[in-house]
């Protein structure tokens, strides 16, 4: 199965079947990336390690893609399941953790903030707006904020020259996004 | 939500470098300290960093479904085989691998006198710009010219670079297959294969196999050696890669010729 009709199976998988397809399809060989290319070879049980990669990797990829936050592929499907992994890795080490633990926290909130009854509606406004920016925007808020991968990445993902570009057009979106909240106030 | 979050642009940009992590303690300090000054101003930001809070982040459904979409794979990783790691699986092919070019080595030079070879054309045209996706995403340095240059077809440029680059250690080795696409690119098909097989017989990049084996396929082809390119055709076309398609066109077409 095409990596382009993984994606539609996963989109409307209610049984958990693609998701158990793809994870068979693309155990092996990412599995042995991460063991061979990125979980440092001291590291203790770097199978084990690296096959909760892997699974946390595919759990994000699936859930943005039922979300319907990310719509295609930029790159084939294992190579985004390897850099989520190996972006979690990263986050690992940096916690110095044994095993990844999600999510990463926030930076302390610049004001006090209220109550939690509105944030369903923040995320569903956020959704509409970020349809309305375009693809090549959405495309790369959606791998910054919600594949959680670094600029050198994405820029190698999405085809920017380098991680300063793929960063700069970032800050452009985020323009371009409140021009879209003035422009067309929340509903 | 407010239309425009009412605030001035230089503290929306203030904002979002801060929750990307670009500002120091003492700017985060001086913007905390900027809104306390200013209640409308605070309550502006509140509203616009909501979006970072609760925009951004999966929602707390997503969330709880991700403990079920983990005990689900757990069970189905119970049920599988563990992984055989590269090493020991690729331990086998390695040695036909450098058997293959040791045999190759031996007939090339009769092949080369015995049969002048139309192959060298049909390779030459087969050849495509290989997309480097970052060599799979995997471990990067800071030399990129090489793979710019590579990036940008620019052959000539490429080929010397990326060898240098991985002799040095700068580049991961994966990059001697976009020095062997280069070098074929260039019509160095004896340093491709050489390059090619080199790469094959470390095993590491299992991942990379079809396209290891469709641009040898096409150096030995270059060399004349058409049994050869056959069987490392025979081979890619049942691996998965950007060029597995290529390899049984390919293939077909040399069976077809036989």
């Amino acid at each position: 199965m095409s990596d382009e009709a993984l994606l539609a199976a996963l989109r409307t998988d209610t049984t958990g079947t693609a998701l158990k397809t793809v994870y068979q399809k693309y155990r092996e060989p990412c599995i042995r990336f991460l063991v061979g290319r990125i979980v440092n070879r001291d590291h203790p049980n770097r199978q084990e390690v690296a096959t909760e990669l892997f699974t946390e990797a595919l759990i994000i990829l699936v859930q943005n893609v039922r979300s319907g936050r990310l719509t295609e592929l930029s790159a084939r499907l294992d190579t985004y399941l390897n850099a989520v992994s190996k972006n979690l890795y990263r986050k690992l080490l940096r916690t110095n953790r044994e095993v990844y633990l999600e999510p990463e926290r926030l930076p302390e909130a610049l004001v006090t903030p209220h109550g939690d009854e509105e944030n369903e509606a923040i995320r569903r406004e956020l959704h509409r707006k970020m349809r309305d920016l375009g693809d090549r925007c959405r495309q790369l808020l959606v791998h910054f904020y919600f594949l959680d991968l670094d600029w050198k990445t994405i820029a190698e993902l999405l085809g920017y020259k380098n991680a300063a570009s793929a960063k700069t057009n970032k800050a452009k979106c985020m323009v371009r996004l409140r021009a879209l909240y003035a422009t067309d106030p929340a509903k | 939500m407010e239309s425009d979050f009412q605030l001035p642009p230089d503290l929306l940009d203030r904002i979002d470098a801060y929750y990307e992590g670009d500002l120091s303690a003492e700017e985060a300090a001086a913007l905390r300290a900027r809104l306390r000054a200013d209640a409308e101003l605070a309550a502006a930001a509140a509203r616009y960093e909501a979006v970072y809070r609760h925009g951004f982040r999966s929602s707390p459904d997503e969330l709880n479904s991700r403990d079920a979409m983990r005990d689900t794979l757990h069970q189905l990783e119970a049920s599988l085989e563990p992984v055989t790691l590269g090493r020991e699986r690729r331990l086998w092919p390695r040695i036909l691998g450098v058997a293959a070019t040791v045999l190759l080595l031996l007939a090339v030079g009769w092949w080369l006198l015995a049969r002048p070879d139309p192959d060298t054309r049909l390779a030459q045209d087969s050849i495509e710009w290989l997309p480097r996706e970052g060599a799979l995403l995997g471990p990067r340095e800071d030399a990129e010219e090489g793979l710019d240059a590579y990036d940008q077809k620019e052959y000539e440029r490429a080929y010397p670079l990326l060898r240098a680059g991985v002799a040095s250690g700068t580049l991961d080795s994966i990059n001697l297959l976009y020095a062997g696409v280069s070098a074929l690119a260039i019509g160095q098909a004896e340093e491709a294969q050489q390059l090619l097989t080199e790469v094959l017989d470390t095993g590491r990049y299992p991942y990379d196999e079809g396209d290891l084996r469709f641009y040898l396929a096409l150096a030995e082809l270059q060399l004349q050696n058409r049994e050869a390119a056959l069987r490392q055709l025979q081979l890619a076309r049942d691996l998965e890669g950007y060029t597995t398609d290529d390899a049984r066109q390919l293939l077909n077409q040399l069976e077809g010729e036989e």
